[in-house]
């Protein structure tokens, strides 16, 4: 079971990666993280530190418990060092041949007993998995952004994963202190299929003139207790992020119209107005592009 | 707030409009045995004696309603209505505008949405029609307002905005659980988690009752001719089995009978 796992493998340390590595030396497993850019793999490392001072300041981790957590990480600038880690996590952007190619490179360099398993919110895991000559051994783990303060991860099986690396993985996230739900390999797994609809639904109305963007907010909030309407919500994932992931179910699910993106996300992504980020989405952030 | 108020229709919504109005402080009457189906109510006001019958049966409650709410559209009453009275039609299933052409006094016709679990402090969507005027759609939100609820005006169609958005995501969740991508454990779970929902759709669904979701859809599905909208045939299958959710004891989960 997950018990023999003590080394996780980290490939990425972007905020998805740094994040996962952050709870897995917290949970008290050792950590092999690693960027393929060096610079990444340093902010990432010390994103990690800082983020666990925080903790301190705040009373919520005891300095001797991250203290050890630091201890059990290892940033690692070459990819063969990862081979220690019975399961790997793969974390690096959204890319398919960029993964098969990561996943091709890893089943060469690990051991064929190691779990390999990608952070993947929208990608096939067969599609990844079919680049290893072990699909049965690749899983998805699809953590949510930020992890440290999100629970869920979606643990997704591919076509020929082994229903005992579904087990272990699981279990695995559970040692995260997370709370697993298991989905079968379909475009948007479980959350990011269903609340599609969220975005796309209010953006048909606001296309068709029958409220104003921050009325729909307003009504969402207020009928139906969301703690946040959808244009906040596309403003602080991103406009071209929500964009990018509806475009990509819908292609997935071969044109299906429930999954048809809106022109307006388009309009929107050509202008700039990426949301929080740019400073202006569908509302305005003077002071978060000061900032 | 003490006003006179006839609610018609036997829906849960129905029944939690009725209970707010009442903690209120208004009168409420509802009127026993109102027809389930369309084609019931047509039959009772269709027979003149039937017709009357049942207006004897309503009594005092018909002739001083100075607000009648109702799921069910109430053009057979309308014509014997005080003129003053408001009408307020729940714009699920089709517009208020379909609802309210039907009716003499449309003018008077405002349109709602609203959804269970409705709780005082949430907002209520109203919508007029192309009829309504200014006065009764002023007055469609000081009523809620009086109800402990917050009025938010907006365009007419089936369905409005909340309830709209809500059971497009409700029928993804039944398509996801039809085509065997997770548990409905795991759907609800994942969503409250993944997205902070501060429900499952899926208990959600059994919340609302899973008619009145296949009903928007299907309003949706008339008005616009696409396919976007199409109920999951799980819902069908639960409705048609009387599975509609909390209220029946069973829908996508089981319960307690109440």
């Amino acid at each position: 079971m997950s018990d023999r796992i003590t080394t996780v493998g980290i490939v990425g340390a972007g905020t998805m990666g740094a994040g996962i590595a952050q709870v897995a030396v917290l949970s008290g497993l050792r950590v092999l993280l690693h960027d393929a850019a060096d610079a990444a793999l340093a902010k990432g490392q010390s994103r990690i530190a800082r983020n666990l001072s925080r903790a301190v300041g705040k009373g919520l981790v005891q300095a001797d418990d991250a203290e050890e957590a630091l201890r059990r990480l290892s940033a690692i600038t070459r990819l063969t060092e990862v081979r220690g880690a019975e399961c790997i996590i793969e974390a690096v952007p959204e890319d398919l041949s960029l993964k098969q190619r990561l996943f091709a490179e890893l089943d060469q360099l690990t051991d064929p007993g190691a779990i390999l398993a990608t952070n993947t919110s929208s990608l096939s895991i067969t599609a990844i998995a079919g680049a290893t000559r072990r699909p049965e051994r690749v899983v998805g783990m699809h953590f949510f952004n930020p992890p440290p303060v999100m629970a869920l991860v979606e643990i997704v099986a591919g076509r020929r994963t082994d229903p005992a690396v579904v087990e272990e993985t699981t279990a695995l996230a559970r040692r995260l202190g997370k709370t697993p739900v298991r989905a079968k390999d379909t475009p948007g797994f479980i959350v990011n299929r269903i609340a599609r609809h969220f975005s796309l639904e209010a953006l048909r109305i606001l296309g068709e003139g029958r409220a104003t963007h921050d009325h729909i907010d307003r009504v969402m909030k207020g009928a139906g207790r969301f703690p946040m309407g959808p244009f906040e919500l596309m403003d602080l994932i991103g406009v071209d992020v929500n964009f990018a992931v509806s475009r990509s179910v819908f292609e997935a699910f071969f044109h299906e119209p429930r999954f048809r993106p809106h022109p307006i996300q388009q309009r929107m992504v050509e202008s700039g107005l990426l949301g929080r980020k740019a400073g202006r989405g569908f509302y305005e952030y003077p002071e978060d592009k000061q900032g | 707030m003490s006003r006179n108020i006839l609610i018609l229709g036997e829906s849960p919504l129905a029944g939690a409009l009725a209970e707010i109005a009442g903690a209120a402080g208004c009168l409420v009457h509802r009127p026993p045995a109102w027809p389930d189906t369309r084609d019931d109510l047509d039959a009772i006001f269709t027979d003149q004696s039937r017709r009357e019958q049942y207006l004897r049966h309503l009594g005092e409650a018909y002739h001083e309603a100075e607000v009648v709410i109702e799921a069910e559209a109430s053009e057979w009453l309308d014509p014997e209505l005080p003129e003053s009275t408001l009408i307020l039609t729940a714009a699920l299933g089709h517009s208020a505008a379909d609802a309210a052409a039907d009716i003499h006094a449309r003018h008077r016709v405002v349109g709602f949405a609203a959804l269970l679990p409705l709780q005082k402090g949430q907002s209520v969507e109203l919508a007029a029609t192309p009829w309504t005027e200014a006065a009764a759609l002023n007055e469609a939100g000081e009523f809620f307002r009086g109800l402990g609820l917050e009025p938010i005006v907006v365009t007419d169609g089936p369905g409005l905005v909340f309830p709209r958005i809500l059971c497009m995501i409700i029928n993804e969740a039944a398509f996801a659980l039809m085509e065997g991508v997770a548990s409905a454990e795991d759907i609800d779970t994942a969503m409250k988690l993944g997205t902070n929902y501060p429900l499952g759709p899926l208990e959600w669904a059994d919340r609302v009752g899973l008619d009145q979701i296949v009903g928007v859809l299907e309003g949706l599905q008339a008005e616009y001719g696409e396919d976007r909208y199409r109920p999951a045939p799980v819902l069908r299958q639960l409705v048609r089995a009387g599975h509609l959710g909390r209220s029946t004891g069973k829908g996508f989960f089981s319960y307690e009978k109440p």
